[in-house]
């Protein structure tokens, strides 16, 4: 009996694994395609798209893509980048959970109206507010800066927030309870019991934080006027010209290296999410 | 419950300290908000006033704007018809992609909460293809895919469907196209699935399997419900996104045919900048935000009946 | 806690470098006595390249003149404009499009030309007339054109001659019809009719009138010839199918049917001939639009690719003026671009750059020459709803082609919308 309860776990775990190999390759074959794309010719991408591997190899995408234009290379975009999207990512992360537990917590007055900006200025597209904001920067003096992208970061962003309060929401308010009887504020509450258990949230909200934006093009379009500022995402878009022509190969190959930070990002903090409650073994 | 504690100090005390005060809930809830507040009324307050004032003017940017009334409402309604193709398009899109999505990212989510040596590279491997994001690559990605020499028609064609479609070209098919990239981008659902599935506390399924349930009783009975908050939230966030796309549409299929994927959002930035309408599309997005106002309304009024908080 | 507080150091650094970023390029602006020119232009990475170039050049021999360049992408460009044109600080020189000028220069964004071409400040003596001409509103020049491009149709010789054919030196769309069903029947080629605004515009000049003059007045003159003809062709056994039109989508160079073989025809303009030969690596010829059997004018006309405007808002308008002289007239700078944007329109500067450039390039240039000899003056500028209009004109062209529309419905729906676009500008 024990004998074949072993032998069907094998089984089933081999069954996991090759299906969950298969559907993977399945789900990355549109993306395997974009990354031999960039070894091929332009002219290759855009015929024979069955075809999957590239006759013949070339790398020249990388050399031409790499030297960007105008005398700007892709080092300083992708400098411009890692400062946009890390700062950003820094300021979101951590306002988005400090406003995060003050609604999830506290009962205040006005809550819910405050609540209902936040949903509201998540509804409303960036582009319909574009005008009026870079008219408001403009005056403060910010454009040309890296301040109208990222400083609104730093006040919290309506996703993380609203994130962040499900999951405190998630949290026994018993933990509360226990802390304040022991005599801790309502300030030491969140960052000694609330903060370490919300990991999961703060974790998800690092990563795709960096990833929008690292692939954000339209404030840095608004905002930015010196070439030497441009971020990746924007100077991609320059590949591309519907009147005079694109360089595609180029811009696979530019977009294949500008997907590799976020994926070192996503591998590195990904192992975190695991260390919710269940593996801290706090128990509810 | 949480807000029991400080009634008790209340009690104990007559005379409220500053430090009391300061601890007090409504005091305490502005100053963990104040951050957002403070932002909320500093860069989009102004901006979305604005936006919301254009609504009744003509304004093409570029000199001021006038006053028009209810014009650009009349206009929507009653003499544009693409104004209703964008609409339906978009409609038909969030109701097929959102649920889809969902589903497929709780599936995967589940999948991957199984713990084994791999499943750091599981969830790497199911999380790339969310990271191609909007990139400008993805247009051309997405089209040689669906192309009628693309790889689509040639997987159909190798398991014997004889099959030679134009699947951007067809006014039927096309919209299904971006329906499946939608479906394919289910990475950031899938890792907010897995954080809260992650969030569930081991005990309770310790309890269960004493208690001998199977795993669709464990799934309905505890997962499920547990997961609740998190659901909530993808759902809401995903309505959101979904009346919200934008990118697809406007640098896949530009639309076409016959309007058939013109996403409201990309119709709504056309008229404002490409016709310089910015009015007309300040009007349509605050008939958008009523629209999913309301839904995320009902949602959050129904979330009582459905949704579970452990606090 | 301490990782927290080391984070939030870094973070603090770092914003304080992006702070202190922002403020020293204001500063530089101010002294040591030089000018600052901003200039904006939109365009692929060759164009950046080179006009990257030449304003270094111009900068070295012009040491008190820094010219900031920026640059967009077609989209970007004018998201990013329209919001500069709100917000008062516009770049000093812009490019413009024909489609956009009238909309600019009506709300007083563009600076008038006139005085730099008076005081010799830009020079004119060698650039024709109607160049001039076709930057100007009521006598008055908002925009210098930066190159010549003229309408064209690109096909593939190696079809035609195994269909036994050849082209005539102007087509008549009632020719090309013919000719479109023999390639078909021998060669088993499709053929694509171009139902656009640009044949749109030709059909109407064919008949001595100006297709957004008709439509403002709602007359349907011209527009029924057009959708007859676009329906006649959309019929043909010859036509490329709707479905692999709309998939292939000829608004994008690369994508063109022409480009993998599936037609042996497209249409464009001249300053895509290069772009639409690379994306279909063999060789294209280049040929004129068709006009008709019955025309009582020439369609054919020269259009302005791009021009340079200089902002209202602009404080250093002479300084602005003294390079575009330098960028239209010196042969120095345009052997730097080498008629990236169309061809030169100081004649002078075209027939130096033209033994320059390669074999694709001096093609254009023949072409331009050629369509240079019989053209008829250009179109007004676009009036303010030409975007929309031409997007309705698309829509309309596919419901033509699915079969959801007749000739005669697709007039009265595309006239009545364009009239009443039109009205409310």
């Amino acid at each position: 009996m024990k004998h074949g309860y072993q032998e069907t776990r094998r089984i089933h775990t081999i069954i996991y694994h090759v299906f969950t190999v298969i559907f993977a390759l399945v789900m990355l074959y549109p993306l395997i395609w974009m990354v031999l794309g960039s070894f091929k010719n332009s002219n290759e991408i855009l015929r024979n798209a069955a075809k999957l591997f590239p006759d013949p190899w070339i790398t020249t995408n990388y050399s031409t893509g790499w030297a960007g234009f105008a005398g700007y290379g892709f080092g300083t975009f992708f400098k411009n980048s890692f400062i946009i999207a890390g700062v950003s990512t820094i300021g979101a992360v951590i306002s988005s959970a400090i406003v995060g537990y003050g609604f999830a917590r506290c009962h205040f007055p006005l809550k819910g109206f405050w609540f209902g900006c936040m949903l509201l200025a998540m509804m409303l597209p960036f582009q319909m507010i574009m005008i009026p904001q870079y008219i408001l920067f403009n005056k403060m003096g910010w454009v040309g800066s890296f301040l109208p992208i990222i400083l609104p970061q730093w006040f919290g962003q309506g996703f993380f927030i609203f994130l962040n309060v499900q999951f405190i929401k998630g949290i026994p308010a018993d933990l509360d309870d226990a802390a304040t009887i022991d005599g801790c504020s309502i300030y030491g509450i969140f960052p000694r019991i609330i903060l370490p258990l919300i990991k999961p949230s703060l974790v998800t909200s690092a990563i795709f934080s960096f990833m929008w934006r690292w692939d954000d093009f339209l404030a840095p379009l608004i905002y930015l006027n010196d070439p030497s500022t441009y971020p990746v995402s924007y100077a991609l878009k320059m590949f591309s010209d519907p009147t005079a022509g694109s360089d595609w190969g180029a811009m696979f190959a530019m977009a294949t290296l500008s997907l590799i930070p976020i994926f070192i990002i996503f591998l590195a903090f990904q192992r975190y999410l695991v260390e919710g409650i269940a593996s801290t073994g706090i128990k509810g | 419950m949480a807000n029991k504690v400080p009634k008790t100090v209340i009690l104990r005390k007559q005379q409220k300290t500053f430090a009391q005060r300061l601890n007090s809930q409504g005091v305490a809830g502005y100053v963990f908000t104040a951050l957002f507040i403070v932002g909320f009324l500093a860069f989009m307050i102004i901006p979305m006033a604005m936006s919301f004032g254009f609504a009744f003017t003509k304004y093409n940017i570029l000199s001021p704007p006038q006053f028009n009334g209810l014009d650009n409402f009349k206009q929507m309604f009653t003499n544009d018809p693409v104004f209703w193709q964008s609409f339906k398009a978009t409609m038909y899109y969030v109701v097929f992609s959102v649920p889809m999505r969902l589903i497929m990212a709780l599936l995967i989510a589940l999948l991957l909460v199984k713990k084994s040596k791999a499943s750091g590279l599981y969830r790497a491997l199911f999380y790339l293809p969310s990271i191609v994001g909007s990139s400008v690559a993805i247009a051309i990605l997405w089209k040689r895919m669906f192309a009628s020499d693309g790889v689509v028609n040639s997987l159909l064609q190798a398991v014997g469907i004889d099959c030679n479609i134009a699947w951007l070209g067809r006014t039927d098919t096309a919209i299904w196209t971006l329906i499946i990239l939608a479906v394919w981008q289910f990475g950031s659902s899938m890792l907010i699935f897995l954080s809260g599935l992650k969030q569930i506390p081991v005990a309770l399924y310790e309890v269960a399997d004493v208690e001998g349930a199977g795993p669709f009783t464990r799934f309905f009975k505890i997962t499920l419900p547990m997961l609740t908050p998190t659901v909530f939230f993808n759902l809401i966030n995903q309505l959101i996104n979904g009346f919200m796309a934008f990118t697809q549409s406007y640098i896949i299929t530009q639309g076409k045919p016959r309007n058939s994927t013109l996403f409201y959002t990309v119709y709504m930035y056309q008229n404002s900048f490409t016709y310089n309408k910015m009015g007309y599309g300040c009007a349509m997005a605050w008939f958008m935000i009523l629209i999913v106002g309301t839904l995320t309304l009902i949602l959050f009024k129904t979330q009582n009946k459905w949704v579970y908080y452990e606090s | 806690m301490k990782k927290i507080l080391s984070v939030l150091l870094v973070a603090l650094l770092a914003a304080s470098m992006v702070f202190a970023g922002g403020g020293k390029e204001k500063e530089a602006a101010v002294d040591d006595g030089k000018i600052t020119l901003n200039i904006y232009w939109w365009g692929n990475q060759i164009r950046n390249d080179v006009t990257q170039k030449a304003i270094d050049l111009y900068m070295s021999e012009n040491p008190d003149i820094v010219i900031k360049a920026e640059f967009a992408d077609w989209s970007g460009y004018w998201d990013r404009l329209s919001a500069t044109a709100a917000g008062g600080n516009m770049p000093d020189i812009v490019q413009m499009d024909y489609s956009y000028l009238n909309q600019y220069q009506q709300n007083g964004l563009l600076a008038d030309l006139n005085p730099f071409f008076e005081d010799g400040t830009i020079d004119t003596s060698k650039i024709p007339q109607s160049i001039i001409e076709s930057g100007s509103i009521d006598g008055h020049c908002y925009a210098l054109s930066l190159g010549s491009n003229a309408p064209m149709m690109v096909y593939d010789p190696a079809v035609l001659e195994a269909a036994g054919l050849t082209m005539p030196d102007q087509l008549t769309v009632e020719e090309l019809y013919d000719m479109a069903e023999v390639i078909y029947e021998k060669t088993g080629v499709s053929t694509y009719y171009d139902a656009g605004i640009n044949m749109m515009q030709v059909i109407a000049r064919t008949n001595g009138s100006h297709l957004f003059d008709e439509l403002a007045v709602g007359d349907e003159t011209s527009m029924t010839k057009h959708w007859n003809y676009v329906k006649w062709f959309a019929d043909a056994p010859s036509a490329i199918s709707p479905d692999l039109l709309s998939e292939k989508n000829p608004d994008i160079v690369e994508t063109k049917p022409i480009a993998d073989g599936t037609t042996w025809n497209d249409f464009s303009f001249s300053n895509q001939y290069i772009a639409i030969v690379n994306a279909a690596g063999r060789p294209l010829t280049i040929t004129m639009y068709p006009t008709t059997d019955d025309a009582v004018s020439q369609p054919m006309y020269l259009k302005p690719s791009q021009f340079f405007s200089i902002a209202e808002t602009s404080k250093h308008k002479a300084e602005a003026a003294a390079f575009i002289d330098w960028f239209t007239n010196s042969v120095e700078a345009n052997e730097i671009l080498m008629g990236e944007r169309g061809i030169p329109i100081n004649t002078d500067v075209a027939t130096a750059i033209k033994p320059l450039v390669d074999a694709n390039s001096q093609a254009i240039f023949d072409y331009i020459d050629k369509v240079g000899t019989i053209a008829t003056p250009i179109d007004a500028p676009d009036p303010a709803g030409k975007g929309e209009i031409e997007a309705i004109g698309k829509t309309t062209a596919e419901e033509l082609r699915y079969g959801y529309l007749t000739a005669e419905e697709a007039t009265a729906d595309f006239v009545s919308r364009a009239e009443s676009i039109l009205a409310s500008n």
